[in-house]
């Protein structure tokens, strides 16, 4: 095996491991499972590093749709959960902070505005949504 | 010119030709090879086939370059949830552990009706090429 077609198998299974990290468990299983083998054959078979990477640059935007298709609806899933709200809530005074240490006058007011109001509208939500989950069960 | 002329004098088809368009019922030139293959597998008494030899096979039928990782594993998938594939892992005992566990899919009891009704339906459309570009 070259060092080319070595690194060519380091780099596909980086990308893989990277689109399948958004993606729920049973998926993301299953796909690495997949590629891990099909980069161990290719490998036995001694096809050309740059014909793997290729193979899987050209799959690339498949890879994205297929993400998108199993990520997105996971995602809205989370949001019927507090914990992305409790996650989300520090960020809105974070940036406050942020934008009035960079900036003065207007956008500084306005981003001290939303900081005040956005974190605590947020962890309201997550204490309403927290409320209907304990009300289903 | 008002916009429903506007509108009227665009072409019928607005994708470029080489751009497979799914219709119901028809499959994908990529869907139908793999079914093909596995037909095939089946007719040899050797029904199951793995990813990377679907890809070979395919490459040495259409003399192309190595099949997309990313194309071929989604038809896949998309076959089996149209219930055209069934696929397993193979059993710990079925391989040599210094290789990965291969997933394994054949093709199921509908895969040839489904492959002879899409046939149908392009032959159609293409001797009505009004109904091909609606």
């Amino acid at each position: 095996m070259t060092a080319l077609a070595r690194r060519s198998s380091r780099l596909v299974w980086g990308w893989c491991v990277a689109y399948t990290s958004v993606t729920p468990q049973p998926s993301r299983e299953r796909r690495r499972d997949e590629i891990r083998s099909h980069l161990w054959e290719s490998e036995r078979a001694g096809l050309a590093g740059h014909r793997v990477a290729f193979a899987a640059l050209r799959g690339a935007l498949h890879d994205l749709g297929w993400v998108i298709g199993r990520a997105l609806p996971a995602l809205g899933r989370s949001f019927a959960t507090p914990a992305p709200y409790v996650a989300l809530a520090p960020l809105f005074p974070l940036q406050a902070w942020l934008v009035s240490a960079l900036t003065v006058g207007a956008t500084a007011h306005l981003a001290e505005g939303i900081g005040g109001i956005g974190g605590g509208a947020t962890l309201t939500l997550a204490a309403v949504v927290w409320m209907f989950q304990r009300r289903r069960r | 010119m008002t916009t429903r002329e506007a509108v009227t004098s665009l072409p019928a088809r607005a994708y470029p030709s080489h751009v497979p368009r799914r219709r119901a019922g028809v499959l994908l030139p990529i869907e139908e090879e793999i079914l093909e293959l596995g037909v095939r597998r089946l007719r040899d008494g050797q029904p199951e086939f793995y990813g990377f030899a679907a890809a070979t096979e395919l490459d040495g039928d259409a003399g192309r370059r190595l099949t997309a990782h990313g194309t071929l594993y989604k038809v896949l998938e998309r076959l089996e949830r149209d219930g055209l594939l069934v696929s397993r892992w193979e059993e710990p005992e079925e391989f040599d552990e210094s290789r990965p566990r291969r997933r394994l899919y054949r093709v199921s009891d509908q895969a040839e009706g489904a492959l002879r009704t899409s046939r149908s339906l392009q032959q159609k459309a293409s001797l009505r090429p009004n109904l091909a570009a609606r």
